[in-house]
């Protein structure tokens, strides 16, 4: 099979390779020329990088790996919050893919994946360049679905930032809070399940009110306008407000505010049937469903997230594709960074046992996420999974407690803080 | 080699301790833990659950391909390179050592709810495993 020097094939050429022989066809296409197997992978982020590194380090150079990823460098969007809290800079939550390439030897296509043509195997990128696989795997994360919140839009967004993707978003959302002065609002619209980080909005509540705190204001309130009755880690995030911020807080859920109605983030207001809250900072946070891709390649479900097997994260809908992290429907399991980086490692395996006959283990996946209030005030929750009766299903779990000492907290936080470069490092290095 | 590497623990350093193996130096060290159930015949039940099921895992040859995949569950914390911030390398961890810190923080010897969940529902042979696996990450 002649490929060009990029490695990919023209749609043309395929076409000419596939009328050669019908015999030809009945083989696997690794097996029709010395090519290696290749397996694509989309998204650069926790799942996406995971993956393509633990394709190419445990199969040992017998698969080609290719990362498209529209981006040089990868923001994570956990500890994003921290860096909102002034904890972390931008730098230290950017990571890059060098080690990626020169260590495992991946190519890293940068640009953005636009189509997928399952029959062909290909990818198409925007410029039209394409991209052949053998086993294609979609971590494209979370798109937002800014029609969720009426008045709201892409527009928007730059005046009342989501900075629900992390980058310039985030940036954006730091430099509009710390030019906040006392006595100025915030109000946030919490994100309907299911979405991107389930203690996310709570624990970027804490670290906007830790800054307000800092600067020794005592007029300013955080609104929090929720769509949903009840939220992750919720008796401990509140514990935590009443304690490090009293006064500062205040959530309405849906049975308080009403509904939201609208959103007018030149006025800076947001109406509910209850009243209509007015902030200096609007953070909205929509709805969510699987990154463009999942959709393009039409392995997104109604739901706007993608169905797959319990046991290996492959798509229901197509066996030469996998999806994981954010953008899939993976039971019990929350979407965090955690969770995608477990289940890279389980997509992972079973793609190399796919094209390499290597063995698969029975599946196994985890997620922890930490959380911190305050200084030195870090919660957790956990749980392992498995597959049953055809979903991931939670089989064991723990939360911290409320009350629990200041050392226990502390040694949280600081467990937060290994688990980060951790997590990091297994995924960029 | 014992490393020192597990947290701190009010109560002294038991870490040397804690890598024997007999009944009496491993109650002695339980009684130090602040975590451990107060009442000394629970200490010393608990003491020999854990050396019993030390011995039958020890007894196991862990299949080393089986540890690798499972050990991607560690190496999310726990660096692969060695390298630690918070959290306690495991790298080159002798497989003895490792095996009993498993298992103690399987039966609730020791106290992180992190670990107790990862080792929650592990079987024999994946402790066996996965300890082959941490013993070889230096290779």
């Amino acid at each position: 099979m002649s490929t060009t020097r990029t490695g990919t094939i023209s749609r043309r050429s395929f076409g000419l390779l596939a009328g050669t022989g019908v015999a030809s066809l009945a083989l696997p296409t690794y097996l029709r020329a010395q090519d290696k197997p290749r397996v694509v992978i989309v998204g650069g982020g926790a799942g996406g990088a995971t993956a393509a590194k633990y394709v190419a380090k445990d199969s040992k150079g017998a698969i080609d790996v290719t990362l498209i990823e529209d981006s040089d460098t990868f923001t994570t969007c956990f500890f994003s919050n921290l860096y909102l809290g002034g904890y972390r800079d931008f730098n230290s939550i950017t990571h890059g893919y060098d080690a990626l390439v020169s260590t495992y030897g991946i190519r890293k296509v940068t640009g953005l994946a636009m189509a997928v043509d399952r029959m062909a195997k290909t990818v198409t990128m925007a410029d039209g360049a394409v991209v052949p696989y053998d086993r294609l795997l979609l971590s494209p994360g979370i798109d937002i679905i800014y029609g969720s919140v009426p008045g709201y839009s892409e527009d928007a967004a730059e005046t009342a930032p989501h900075a629900w993707k992390a980058g310039p978003q985030t940036e954006l959302l730091k430099a509009r809070l710390d030019a906040l002065t006392d006595g100025q609002n915030i109000v946030m619209i919490a994100p309907p399940n299911p979405y991107r980080c389930p203690p996310g909005p709570y624990e970027r509540v804490s670290m906007m009110a830790h800054v307000l705190k800092s600067k020794g204001f005592t007029n300013s309130k955080i609104f929090v306008i929720d769509p949903k009755d009840k939220f992750s880690k919720q008796g401990l995030f509140q514990e935590g407000w009443d304690k490090h911020y009293p006064g500062m807080v205040e959530w309405y859920g849906p049975d308080v505010h009403g509904g939201i109605k609208s959103v007018d983030v030149a006025a800076g207001t947001v109406e509910t049937d209850l009243d209509t809250f007015e902030g200096a900072l609007l953070n909205i946070i929509p709805a969510q469903k699987a990154g463009a891709i999942a959709a393009a390649a039409g392995v997104a479900g109604d739901s706007g997230f993608c169905p797959i097997d319990a046991a290996s994260m492959r798509s229901t809908m197509d066996e030469a594709i996998f999806v994981i992290g954010d953008a899939s429907i993976a039971g019990d399991m929350p979407k965090s960074g955690f969770s995608a980086n477990s289940q890279a490692k389980v997509a992972a395996m079973t793609i190399r046992a796919d094209l390499t006959g290597s063995k698969a283990f029975p599946a196994k996946y985890s997620n922890t996420c930490w959380s911190l209030i305050d200084t030195d005030d870090g919660v957790k929750v956990g749980a392992q999974y498995e597959p049953k009766e055809g979903k991931i299903a939670s089989v064991e779990g723990f939360i911290s407690q409320t009350g629990e000492d200041a050392a226990l907290r502390k040694a949280t936080y600081e467990e937060s803080i290994g688990w980060y470069d951790g997590i990091v490092a297994d995924m960029f290095s | 080699m014992i490393r020192h590497c597990m947290p701190p623990r009010p109560g002294g350093a038991n870490v040397r301790l804690l890598a024997g193996r007999t009944v009496a130096t491993m109650a002695a060290a339980l009684l130090a833990w602040p975590a451990a159930p107060a009442n000394a015949s629970d200490d010393a039940a608990l003491a020999l659950e854990v050396e019993h099921v030390v011995t039958r895992v020890l007894a196991i040859d862990g299949d080393p391909a089986y540890g690798e995949y499972l050990g991607g569950e560690c190496v999310t914390c726990h660096q692969a390179s060695g390298a630690a911030s918070g959290i306690p390398p495991i790298r080159g961890l002798p497989v003895d050592y490792a095996v009993q810190a498993m298992i103690e923080y399987k039966l609730g010897a020791r106290p992180n709810s992190v670990m107790k969940l990862m080792t929650a529902r592990l079987s024999d042979e994946e402790i066996a495993a996965l300890a082959v696996y941490i013993a070889g990450m230096e290779d």
